[in-house]
C-alpha cells in the first residue's frame, strides 16, 4: 500500500495558513480529520499530494510554519 | 428646517448603518454555510475556518501587525480587555492609564485594586486629555507593569499620541484600546510597538455587534480568561499554551465574523472630510453658553466630539434635537466617568456626536444648524 504524507499542525489557523501557502504555489493538498492513530486532536490537518512534499516543507519553512510529518496508508 | 439624508449621530455607541453586504453575508453563512470553525475537516468546516482566518488577516493590517495568529476574537472589546488585565495575573503593583479611560478599562481595574492590591494612577495630560509623553518617566516607579491607553476618547475624540507614549514608557507594556478609533484612524500596531491591542468590530469597523477581539505580542503573557474547548489538544483537560487557542474556548460568533469580514471587504467612501468636521466644531465654540469637548489641536480629533451648554442638560439637549429633527444622539457619561472627572463634566455628562461614512457634508453643515436652533429655543432654558 502506497503512503502519503500527512502534515500535524498545532491549530485550525496554522492548517489554514499552511493550506493558503500551499495553493498559492500550486502545490495540491486536502484537508481530512486528524487520524486517531496520529493524535487525539477532533480537528483538522493537511494531506500533501502527488509528489509536491518537498516543494511543500519548503515552502512552510520560508513561512515559519512549524508542523509534524507522518505518513498515512493511502485509501 | 434642517433636512438630513441620516439622522443617526450615535456611531460612537454603534457604528450604523452598516455596508448592505454585512447583512448579505451573514443571512448567506446563517442560509447556506454553518459549519464550526476547525472542528472537523469536512467542506462545510473547511470554508468557515478559512473565513475566520481570512478576517483574522484582515484585522492583522488594519491594526498594523504581521503575526495574524496572535489576534483573538473575542465578544467585544471589553471582553479583549478583561482578558488582558486578568491573564497578566498583576498584584501588588501600579497601572497608568490615560485621562479618558472607558470604564471597559476602569471596573476591571477596580477589581483588581480590591482583590490583588494593584493601583491605577492617571498619566500626565493636557486640558482636554491629550497625554504628554514627556512627563511620563515622573510618574513611572519600580512597581508599574502596564500602561493602558484609550487611542481614541469615546466623550471628546482625542487621538492618543501612541508612538510617542511608546517611546517615553521604555519596556513596560502597552495596552492600547482602539473600541472608537479602528476605521477611521490608522493604526500601526508593530511599528509603535504596541503589546496588546483592543478592538470592537461593530463601531467604526462597521461590522455586527458581539464581534471583537485583542492582539497580543507576546501570547505567553497572557493565562487564559475562559476555559473550554478550542479543538486542538483535545486530549488534555488543560487549555492550550498557543494563540489564539488558549483565547477562544467555545464556539465562535460565526456569524458575527462572516459579517465582520464584509465590512472589512466593502468599506463605504466618505463624503465628508476633516475640514467638513473641524467647520462644525468651529462654528459650535461660537455658540454662547456652549462648551464643545474636543481635542484642543485639530490633528488630535477622531470623529466624535461631545458638547455642553451653561443651562441646557444634556439630556434636554438630546431630546430637543430628537423631537425636533429626529437626530438620534448619546447624552450622559457614555460609561467614561474618569474621563468626566477629568473634563470636568462629571456627573452630568455631555450630549455626544459621531457622525459616520453615512452622512454627507451638508449633514454635518445641517446638524450645527440643528444645535443652533435648539440650544437657542427659549422654550428649553
Amino acid at each position: 500500500m502506497s503512503e502519503e504524507p500527512l502534515l500535524l499542525f498545532p491549530n485550525v489557523h496554522k492548517v489554514m495558513r499552511a493550506d493558503r501557502i500551499c495553493k498559492a504555489r500550486g502545490i495540491a493538498t486536502r484537508v481530512i480529520p486528524v487520524p486517531e492513530d496520529i493524535s487525539s486532536e477532533c480537528g483538522m490537518c493537511l494531506i500533501v499530494e502527488g509528489s509536491n512534499l518537498s516543494s511543500c516543507m519548503e515552502a512552510l519553512k520560508e513561512e515559519n510554519i512549524t508542523f509534524e510529518l507522518h505518513k498515512r496508508g493511502k485509501q | 428646517m434642517p433636512q438630513f439624508t441620516n439622522t443617526y449621530f450615535d456611531n460612537a455607541s454603534t457604528g450604523w448603518p452598516k455596508p448592505p453586504e454585512v447583512a448579505d453575508a451573514m443571512a448567506e453563512f446563517v442560509r447556506n454555510t454553518g459549519g464550526t470553525y476547525g472542528r472537523a475537516a469536512y467542506q462545510r468546516v473547511y470554508k468557515t475556518s478559512s473565513m475566520i482566518e481570512e478576517c483574522r488577516d484582515e484585522l492583522a493590517k488594519v491594526i498594523g501587525v504581521g503575526e495574524s495568529g496572535n489576534i483573538a476574537f473575542t465578544q467585544n472589546a471589553t471582553h479583549a480587555i478583561n482578558t488582558v488585565l486578568f491573564g497578566l495575573n498583576l498584584h501588588d503593583c501600579e497601572v497608568l492609564v490615560s485621562p479618558l479611560e472607558h470604564n471597559a478599562v476602569m471596573r476591571p481595574l477596580e477589581r483588581l485594586r480590591e482583590t490583588s492590591n494593584v493601583r491605577w494612577k492617571v498619566l500626565p495630560a493636557k486640558e482636554d486629555g491629550t497625554i504628554i509623553p514627556e512627563q511620563i518617566p515622573g510618574i513611572i516607579t519600580d512597581l508599574t507593569r502596564l500602561v493602558i491607553v484609550n487611542h481614541e476618547s469615546n466623550v471628546n475624540g482625542v487621538i492618543q499620541p501612541v508612538e510617542k507614549i511608546r517611546e517615553f514608557i521604555g519596556n513596560i507594556p502597552l495596552l492600547v484600546d482602539t473600541t472608537q478609533s479602528l476605521g477611521s484612524v490608522s493604526f500601526e500596531g508593530d511599528k509603535w510597538g504596541v503589546d496588546f491591542i483592543a478592538f470592537t468590530g461593530h463601531k467604526g469597523l462597521l461590522g455586527p455587534t458581539g464581534t471583537g477581539g485583542f492582539y497580543v505580542r507576546n501570547p505567553e503573557l497572557l493565562s487564559s480568561l475562559i476555559f473550554g474547548g478550542t479543538g486542538s489538544r483535545s486530549e488534555s483537560m488543560e487549555m492550550p499554551l498557543f494563540a489564539p487557542d488558549k483565547f477562544e474556548a467555545g464556539t465562535h460568533n460565526t456569524v458575527g465574523i462572516a459579517g465582520l469580514l464584509a465590512a472589512l471587504k466593502n468599506r463605504p467612501e466618505q463624503d465628508w472630510n476633516s475640514s467638513d468636521f473641524n467647520g462644525l466644531i468651529a462654528q459650535l465654540q461660537q455658540v454662547s453658553g456652549v462648551r464643545v469637548l474636543t481635542a484642543e489641536h485639530s490633528v488630535n480629533r477622531g470623529n466624535v466630539f461631545s458638547l455642553v451648554h451653561e443651562s441646557l442638560t444634556p439630556s434636554t439637549i438630546a431630546n430637543g434635537l430628537y423631537e425636533r429633527f429626529d437626530i438620534e444622539i448619546r447624552s450622559g457619561l457614555h460609561c467614561a466617568p474618569l474621563a468626566h472627572q477629568f473634563l470636568d463634566t462629571f456627573p452630568k455628562g455631555s450630549a455626544r456626536f459621531a457622525p459616520s461614512f453615512f452622512h454627507t457634508k451638508e449633514d454635518l453643515q445641517n446638524l450645527g444648524e440643528a444645535l443652533k436652533i435648539t440650544l437657542n429655543d427659549k422654550n428649553y432654558v
